[in-house]
């Protein structure tokens, strides 16, 4: 997949990748930060500036003339914020690029932060996080485990904030926040779909090149002090139990990380995966069960969520661990390293289809990175993984003293976990 | 212009192929199916059945190697439907273990070892909001329907009592030829071969006929009706809905304009969105959706709220709706709905996944199914009278049903206006 990378004069760098073939344009608007870069006095900002980038620019003074006018062109909208990174993105048909471009950079850069719609906003946010805290399979894996693994750090705080945080916040904090990272060597913009690479630049030189250059500080890392198993729980009265069962795992570029990547997938990747197989249909233990990578610029942690009756969550807990030491004795058998590899490749050619799955692919890599990685060249390294690769991955991260269970349920004793947790 | 062809096996199966060029090829498998057809004895068996036929870890594996495989399935209220994916290169291989998995026979210990997943699915679904509002839902409006008498809590009730004959039965009549459609969306697909492969495979399964519809009318509504169900969350999940008659094409089309306009999820510029979270700041996110079965139809408004705000909610979202039956729409407003319309259409048509789904089960409904790119063009032939008449006569206090699950022991919010 063939992609452009230019760089203008004030730092902010600008991704085209051409899909001649689409009737569709994506243009996405990256920064590198997020959830990570605030402090506990500021502690949702990343999110709540996001929601307020979408209430109004002085051109545009309300959120309904900001979404009127794109999705009168039919052009869906929308923007994510995560730990280490905040986007925004049009979708829409490839003539409207110019358009699109106008509007997208007039919300990221012009908002007005009219301290009526922050007051309002922090309603609607604290709707969203009391709509978080009722669903117990979103709370557990998108707060409990990260408080849990990674403890009082920006990265363990609540990236929505708490009540108390979301109705402090001033007009001031939000463009203080912006100052400091909304700045031009922390911005990609990336634009893919049918265009003309030299138009693209042009547009995006327009509206963007003018913006005054500044660089951004670099964060401390994070460095676990873990050295021994840890559980947190939240009793509630569910008819389910919710966990995430949990171990450290690689940064983001480590060089094993397709080699992690396929031993996810063997274990908890799709319907034929270990885990899927051995919990849900040989023991009918879990409705679901499936594995995952939270990775970030200095650490990572893999995951393993499941959904499981309350009588059995130690029959589960334990079953998981079994699976574990098994792909841990045992290198993966070469018709099961094949089809984990073929699952890789299918996700990132699957999410490649789309302009805004283009987007994403390369807007995700140059602001958290740096760097660009070609599907191509990706798809070169997964090939490459063997089955030994993915047993010493999985002898380096499955021990004992980097286990972590985070659980809802109706249980308030740790203790009856904690014997559980060995991988030995 | 790329054209919908069709084809039938020697069962009567039915084959959709739609050549939209994309890297891979999806299909979707659609029976009609689903707790409408059910007896009481048998309530929750279609959604058993969805789990059931495609439960062959083996045929599943070797199709997970060749690429996606099996995406998802789904049991509707009217049909029972699984959606597949392949590489272009990896299609025939995929189609013949499809087809395998479809005929594969479910032994007893498999039944057993499938009956203890589905229970813990109910368990979640017991307590989903969405599941739980859509059951609220429709035992009070469809009472006394097809629609209205089976529920989650009915099928957990039902899901010990049920037996591997009784399966075998109800698979012996919803699997066969002529009750089945499967849709194929990708281009350079070699159809005399997809087609021999599926001769062999699914062409075994006997001919059998289509369930037959038996259209009954809607219940009538006497008023405005709450019905909750209280649950220690913080928030209270709301759904707002409108039972209505089974609707003719054009009128069918005037709904989805309206409800796209009203309450679209993707849509910020939507009536919903604007007013209730953007003017009030009382929820996260309020949206619209129509619903269409054989002999009825259906639109839900749907939200979470704080308890306090959910009358307030409600008479807003009534309130939008009175606007329209009282004032009508102007021609600007309903010029942006048809054309709302019309570009999320155009939008859906590069999500090859809902074309496949939409090929699908139109064609298993209706016996033939419009060209996707025809289907985008008709939004525009869409009428402001027929949208009128609709908001006038169907969605009016008295035909409202407001389901609510969360802490709601001791509220019973009221239309004021």
């Amino acid at each position: 997949m063939d992609y452009q990378k230019d760089i203008l004069k004030n730092g902010v760098r600008l991704i085209t990748v051409p899909m001649p073939h689409l009737g569709s344009v994506t243009a996405m608007i990256g920064v590198g930060a997020g959830g990570r870069y605030e402090n506990t006095r500021t502690q949702g900002i990343a999110h709540f500036t996001e929601h307020m980038l979408f209430d109004g620019t002085t051109k545009r003074p309300t959120s309904f003339e900001i979404s009127s006018e794109l999705e009168s062109l039919g052009a869906h909208f929308n923007a994510f914020t995560d730990k280490e990174i905040t986007a925004y993105y049009v979708k829409a048909e490839a003539k409207n690029l110019s358009k699109v471009l106008d509007v997208l950079t007039d919300m990221v850069f012009n908002s007005k932060f009219d301290p009526k719609e922050i007051e309002k906003e922090s309603r609607v946010i604290t709707e969203e996080l009391r709509m978080y805290r009722d669903e117990p399979r979103t709370w557990v894996q998108s707060i409990l485990y990260d408080r849990l693994v990674f403890g009082d750090t920006p990265l363990g705080r609540d990236l929505i904030g708490t009540e108390e945080t979301l109705s402090s916040l001033k007009r001031e904090d939000f463009l203080a926040y912006l100052e400091e990272w909304y700045r031009p060597h922390n911005l990609v913009v990336t634009v893919a779909g049918r265009i003309n690479e030299k138009e693209a630049l042009a547009e995006v030189r327009e509206v963007l090149g003018e913006r005054e250059p500044g660089e951004v500080k670099k964060l401390p890392r994070f460095a676990s002090a873990q050295k021994e198993p840890q559980i947190m729980i939240e009793e509630r009265k569910t008819d389910q139990t919710h966990f995430v069962l949990g171990l450290r795992a690689y940064r983001r570029s480590h060089p094993k990380r397709e080699a992690l990547e396929i031993l996810i997938s063997a274990l908890g990747g799709g319907m034929s995966s270990r885990l899927f197989q051995e919990i849900r249909e040989k023991q009918g233990l879990a409705y679901y069960v499936e594995a995952g990578w939270q990775d970030f610029s200095d650490t990572g942690s893999l995951q393993i969520v499941a959904g499981v009756n309350n009588q059995k969550v130690n029959d589960a807990v334990t079953a998981v661990l079994a699976e574990l030491k098994k792909i841990k004795d045992l290198p993966i058998p070469v018709p099961e390293l094949r089809k984990a590899k073929e699952m890789l490749r299918g996700h990132l050619v699957l999410g490649l289809e789309s302009t805004n799955g283009a987007c994403s692919y390369f807007l995700g890599q140059e602001v958290l990175e740096g760097k660009i990685e070609t599907p191509e060249e990706k798809l070169k390294k997964i090939d490459a993984v063997t089955a030994a690769d993915v047993q010493k991955v999985a002898q380096e991260i499955f021990v004992t003293n980097g286990l972590n269970l985070a659980l809802i349920g109706p249980f308030s004793d740790s203790d009856r976990f904690r014997r559980l947790l060995a991988l030995s | 212009m790329l054209s919908v062809k069709a084809y039938t096996l020697a069962n009567g199966l039915r084959v959709v192929w739609y050549p939209d060029p994309t890297h891979s090829v999806y299909l979707t498998l659609s029976t009609r199916g689903g707790p409408r057809f059910e007896q009481f004895e048998e309530f929750g068996i279609s959604h058993f059945f969805e789990h059931l036929c495609v439960r062959n870890p083996d045929l599943l594996r070797k199709m997970e190697l060749l690429g996606d495989g099996l995406a998802n399935a789904e049991t509707d209220l009217e049909d029972i439907s699984y959606y597949f994916s392949f590489p272009n290169r990896n299609l025939l291989k995929g189609v013949e273990l499809l087809g395998q998995v479809w005929i594969s026979s479910v032994s007893a210990m498999e039944f057993e070892k499938e009956r203890a997943v589905v229970e813990i699915e109910y368990v979640e679904l017991a307590t989903d909001p969405r599941s739980v509002l859509d059951d609220l839902f429709m035992g009070e409006a469809w009472r006394g329907h097809p629609l209205g008498s089976s529920d989650t809590i009915l099928w957990q009730q039902n899901l010990p009592n049920q037996t591997l004959e009784q399966f075998r039965s109800f698979r012996s009549r919803i699997q066969c030829g002529k009750n089945t459609v499967l849709s194929v969306l990708g281009d350079d697909v070699p159809m005399p071969r997809l087609l021999e492969i599926l001769e062999r495979t699914m062409g075994q399964l006997p001919e059998g006929s289509t369930f037959k519809i038996d259209h009954q009318p809607l219940p009538n509504r006497n008023g405005f009706t709450v019905v909750k169900q209280d649950c220690p969350f913080e928030l209270v999940h709301c759904l707002l809905g409108f039972p209505l008659p089974r609707l003719k094409a054009a009128e069918r089309l005037a709904l989805d304009a309206f409800s796209t306009w009203f309450g679209d999820p993707d849509l910020f510029s939507a009536v919903l969105f604007d007013r209730v979270r953007n003017d009030l700041g009382l929820v996260y996110g309020i949206s619209s959706k129509t619903e269409y079965f054989y002999d009825s139809a259906a639109l839900a408004v749907r939200w979470s709220c704080a308890r306090e705000d959910v009358e307030l909610i409600l008479n807003v979202v009534m309130d939008e709706i009175q606007k329209i039956a009282r004032d009508g729409m102007s021609r600007d407003e309903f010029q942006r709905a048809k054309e709302i319309l019309f570009l999320r259409r155009e939008i859906a048509l590069e999500q090859p996944a809902t074309i496949s789904e939409f090929l699908a089960e139109e064609y298993l409904r209706f016996g033939r199914v419009d060209n996707p790119a025809d289907w985008v063009r008709q939004a525009r032939r869409t009428r402001r009278p027929d949208l009128v008449h609709l908001v006038r006569n169907y969605l009016t206090p008295q035909r409202a049903v407001l389901a609510l699950y969360g802490p709601v022991e001791n509220i019973t919010p009221r239309i004021l206006i």
